[in-house]
């Protein structure tokens, strides 16, 4: 059951409205008396913390089919022989690896996906003068998984995402902004 | 669905204590069709101690669970194999009939925080947002937030969704809102000194 109000303009909860009419439905709260009041216990989260860290030893294995398909696509994009949607499929791997890599403990390679699809996100496929860009971030992403850089790489992992983020900001500013990719 | 432990570490099996239990009672369905992120949340919500935890890949196959197996909570990444993606689920189950709750509350994963995409999810009835990189805890706290602070729902000509009023902040400026006709709202200021007058004149009777 769930309780319903008027808004203090609102006519009804239902039904037709303009645009001024709106209701407001209190739902009754399960989860509260299902679970009560719920504060995550401090000593669990880094329990689960390190724990996914551990699972992230194996990250360069588990990811390695879709880093060597993120580059097989580049290879057709720049040649110019992809499938449609080939570019839709390589930005979906750029942030499929941007999500992953820091819950991995391999931040980097979140920087440098980020990067990258904010490249991407620019129609930087279409950008013949934005291709070396994409090739340095493809390469770093490779580069940061073989040799298995976790943290944030030191001095040159820092380097290496100040590099790739000026030349980001170098190219995107010569290509008009363009759609959205998510 | 995925075997959570496949590919874990012995370690990572280990029961866990402390509010492991409380979280039993929940059922979670989680939308990722990325099944590295997909595994690592479904591992993340299994070891916080959610009693039952389903996937889909996409808004087909999240809608069927849901009218199956009603979740208490639905975590449902923005991005999925086109044509559709987590907005869609999202507008989907507020708008649902026929054995989906249009109240479940959902938490939307976004690689994006931009203003632009916040408001779109908003829009489209998003109960919070988990920006990618997630970490352990903002899963939890994103949980905590739903289950202590649910929001009321709003139903107007065209949105269907959580109040996204989280605080009823004072304001000062003039009242945009107003229905045509309606007479003019007194400022806060002015409201405040009306009812001290009112108070007086009741305190004088």
């Amino acid at each position: 059951m769930t309780a319903k109000s008027t808004g203090s303009r609102s006519t009804a909860a239902t039904g037709s409205a303009d645009d001024t009419e709106h209701g407001i439905i209190h739902v009754p709260n399960s989860l509260a008396t299902k679970v009560g009041s719920y504060k995550p216990n401090e000593a669990l989260l880094k329990k689960i913390e390190a724990d996914v860290g551990e699972f992230g030893q194996n990250y360069p294995e588990m990811v390695g089919p879709e880093l060597g398909r993120l580059n097989a696509l580049w290879g057709d994009l720049k040649k110019g022989t992809a499938a449609a949607g080939a570019d839709k499929e390589f930005y979906r791997i750029a942030h499929d690896f941007k999500g992953q890599g820091s819950l991995m403990r391999y931040p980097l390679v979140s920087a440098i996906a980020a990067s990258l699809c904010s490249l991407l996100e620019r129609d930087a496929i279409a950008t013949p003068a934005a291709h070396g860009a994409i090739e340095a971030h493809v390469s770093a992403i490779g580069a940061v998984l073989q040799q298995r850089i976790q943290g944030d790489g030191g001095k040159v992992g820092k380097e290496v995402v100040e590099g790739l983020r000026r030349t980001t900001e170098k190219v995107t500013a010569k290509i008009p902004p363009a759609r959205s990719s998510e | 669905m995925t075997n959570i432990g496949s590919s874990m570490p012995d370690k990572v099996n280990s029961s866990t204590s402390g509010d492991s239990a409380q979280l039993g009672v929940l059922r979670m369905l989680v939308v990722e069709d990325d099944e590295h992120m997909l595994r690592i949340i479904k591992f993340i919500l299994k070891q916080l101690g959610v009693g039952e935890i389903g996937s889909a890949a996409g808004v087909a196959e999240a809608l069927a669970y849901m009218r199956n197996t009603p979740p208490d909570i639905v975590i449902v990444d923005w991005m999925l194999q086109p044509p559709l993606n987590g907005i869609d689920l999202v507008r989907s189950v507020r708008n649902a009939t026929g054995g989906v709750n249009p109240y479940t509350p959902v938490c939307m994963l976004t690689g994006h925080s931009d203003l632009q995409r916040v408001l779109e999810a908003r829009d489209a009835g998003v109960t919070e947002f988990l920006v990618k990189p997630v970490s352990v805890r903002t899963v939890a706290m994103c949980i905590a937030e739903i289950i202590n602070n649910p929001r009321p729902f709003v139903r107007s000509k065209d949105y269907l969704g959580p109040d996204r009023r989280r605080k009823v902040l004072p304001y000062s400026g003039p009242e945009r809102r107003r229905a045509a006709g309606a007479p003019p709202m007194a400022s806060p200021a002015e409201a405040k000194a009306a009812l001290s007058n009112s108070s007086e004149r009741e305190a004088r009777k």
